[in-house]
């Protein structure tokens, strides 16, 4: 049950695109482009081509996705599509499945309804617009699963391709920085003032961020059929739930652990197989306690783990797609990019995140927990010989 | 193949199944009322989250699933257009006193897979769950996942929904989705556009890659069909947000041994037998 992934596109706060998001990682340093929210929160924005910038004709998280679709389908070579109904399409977000646009309810509070916050509402729907831009004819989806939406996208998406209902998937996930999200996440107490630092003893929040990550995703005989060849595969997925709390995740890590397990499963390999470990690791008090400790159950002190959030940000519905294209961009560099901002190591943490490092890895784990108690495992292998 | 194990259609203001099966001509046993008292649980999650629970109970109710398959199964919520009320009111929060003073409660309440969050810790679901929201075939989208979920062995079961919003502020966009005119500015007289109270709807179905209820005389199943519908014959006297969910409750309430019914342009086959 794989797919093998031939185009990857990418902008976060960390860069425009893959090559640039990958070497941002590096270092402690902030994003180039921080802002302060409404709040008073530290928050990271992407750098948005003024090309793709649609003044408000559509959602910004809609103008992020079409960077991110452009590389991607340039990488993939994806010009010319010779069925499109067997091309799907499934992208996961939170800010463009709402109306949320203030002068439309400030406007709605008088009685009065304005047309264009609705038309840039329909018209953004993620996985519909991307359907409408390259008319495809395949199955489109959008994902609103919170914070695991983009990898869940990605899950669905090899769902279709192992079923046998789409050749190819375009999948990934897509979100910006807004004020309702930024106000929504304030009150619930989990954001910081400061810079973020995931699975530091003083870590006190999440940094809110936005950008969004395009996967080319085909079946093998798909890639051969077009003549792409490709370092990289999905190769296990799982989700499980918590059924527990409303926002909070459990506290002991149980269902992110089942779904690593199940993902483990998924794709046929043991726990000793994966060479790392690319964790969701918001810098939240609850979430670093329990992904760290599900790590140290499954991996013991063997797996090295980092998270990316101190250099993207939070960025929700887009987190899981641009943390599975920077673990395929970390396989091929057989290098880790470190965490961040971590320097105190937390009694509570079982086991520490890892330092910027060599590693040699054939398949790496990307991981995503989210308000609702969803958790989702992501298992994705590099063959080096195959370009 | 696809065994329908089970299936559920309500409103949150508790009516069940008696309107649609008033309309289709056919009477439910007792099995169909609510057994058990949600309204403590479900007393801050909005009218959304409450169709959407109380439509899987209908659904779950004597289909024979047992506690440890239920633990495993996976849940689908899909919506056309999602909860869009309960935004509005942390929208209206943040109007009316300020960025730093929106509802916790109500902002948590506003994410798109509450409600699929509810149906897991109220039916101890640890599967995996998975909310989405298009305007197009959503449901339609949804019965593909499940039918992929179920053949490809992620879950045994699945829990499949479509819950939509009866508020005024729903009907505006889906009449704009479904290209009704709108004026660009209109004056409306009622007072309250978008409200987490208004009446929602849900149908939900129990979907199995083998029979649960080996009592009951008669097995559902459902399969890809390329025969034409024949399904002309739609009871919709309910005025209801639901399109495709209902065309499918209602086949397999009408259907005596085989019906064809279409989904957003594909056919499927139901057979009791």
């Amino acid at each position: 049950m794989s797919a093998v992934v031939t185009g990857m596109g990418c902008i976060s706060p960390a860069g425009k695109n893959c090559g640039v998001t990958w070497n941002g990682l590096l270092g402690n340093n902030a994003p180039e482009l921080t802002g302060i929210s409404e709040t008073g929160q530290i928050v990271f924005k992407a750098s948005l081509d003024p090309a793709y910038d649609s003044n408000g004709i559509f959602h910004r998280s809609v103008d992020l996705l079409t960077q991110a679709l452009d590389e991607a389908t340039a990488d993939a070579g994806l010009k010319e599509i010779s069925d499109p109904s067997r091309v799907g399409v499934c992208i996961g977000t939170t800010s463009a499945g709402f109306l949320n646009d203030m002068e439309f309810h400030r406007n709605l509070r008088e009685h009065l309804i304005e047309k264009k916050p609705i038309k840039s509402f329909l018209d953004g729907n993620p996985a519909e617009y991307v359907k409408k831009r390259l008319a495809l004819n395949g199955p489109a989806m959008t994902i609103i699963n919170a914070c695991a939406s983009g990898t869940d996208a990605i899950g669905v998406a090899l769902s279709w391709l192992n079923g046998g209902i789409c050749d190819i998937v375009i999948a990934g996930g897509a979100d910006e920085l807004h004020n309702v999200s930024g106000a929504g996440f304030y009150s619930l107490g989990v954001t910081s003032e400061h810079l973020c630092r995931p699975f530091d003893r003083n870590r006190d929040g999440l940094n809110l961020g936005e950008g969004a990550a395009v996967l080319i995703m085909e079946t093998r005989e798909s890639a051969v059929r077009r003549k792409r060849v490709s370092d990289i595969s999905i190769e296990g997925y799982s989700a499980s739930g918590d059924a527990r709390h409303i926002t909070q995740p459990d506290p002991e890590g149980i269902g992110i652990e089942r779904a690593i397990r199940s993902a483990l499963k998924c794709a046929g390999i043991n726990a000793e197989n994966i060479g790392f470990i690319n964790a969701h690791g918001t810098g939240t008090i609850h979430n670093d306690l329990a992904e760290s400790h599900a790590f140290f159950r499954i991996f013991g002190d063997k797996c090295p783990y980092f998270s990316t959030k101190g250099k993207t940000g939070h960025t929700l519905g887009a987190a899981g797609a641009i943390e599975a294209v920077i673990t395929a961009l970390t396989l091929r560099k057989q290098k880790l990019p470190g965490s961040c901002r971590y320097q105190n190591p937390d009694p509570d943490i079982p086991i520490q995140p890892a330092p910027a490092m060599d590693v040699s890895a054939k398949y790496a784990l990307s991981t995503s927990l989210a308000f609702g108690g969803c958790n989702s495992a992501l298992i994705i292998k590099y063959e080096s010989n195959r370009i | 193949m696809i065994f329908i194990n089970g299936f559920g259609f309500c409103s949150s203001d508790g009516s069940m199944m008696k309107e649609l099966t008033d309309a289709v001509g056919v009477s439910l046993p007792n099995n169909s009322l609510i057994k058990s008292d949600f309204k403590k649980q479900l007393r801050s999650s909005g009218a959304f989250v409450t169709a959407g629970v109380r439509a899987s109970e209908e659904a779950l109710y004597g289909s024979g699933i047992t506690e440890e398959s239920l633990a495993t199964t996976g849940i689908i919520v899909t919506s056309r257009i999602g909860d869009q009320n309960t935004t509005s009111e942390f929208i209206d929060e943040l109007i009316g006193y300020g960025a730093n003073q929106g509802s916790p409660l109500k902002f948590a309440h506003s994410v798109h897979n509450a409600a699929a969050s509810y149906i897991a810790k109220q039916f101890n679901i640890y599967g995996p769950a998975v909310t989405a929201v298009n305007f197009d075939a959503s449901f339609s989208n949804g019965l593909t996942l499940a039918q992929c979920w179920i053949e490809q062995r992620t879950c045994d079961s699945v829990l499949l929904l479509q819950i939509e919003s009866c508020s005024l502020l729903t009907r505006v966009l889906t009449s704009y989705a479904d290209q009704c005119t709108i004026q660009p500015s209109e004056v409306m007289e009622t007072s309250t556009f978008a409200d987490s109270k208004a009446q929602c709807v849900a149908a939900c179905f129990l979907l199995s890659n083998h029979e649960l209820n080996t009592n009951n005389t008669m097995k559902i199943v459902l399969s890809r069909s390329e025969e034409n519908s024949n399904s002309m014959k739609d009871p919709l006297a309910i005025e209801s947000p639901l399109g495709d969910p209902i065309r499918l409750l209602s086949a397999i309430l009408r259907t005596q041994k085989r019906e064809v019914v279409t989904v957003a342009g594909k056919t499927y086959l139901i057979e009791k037998i």
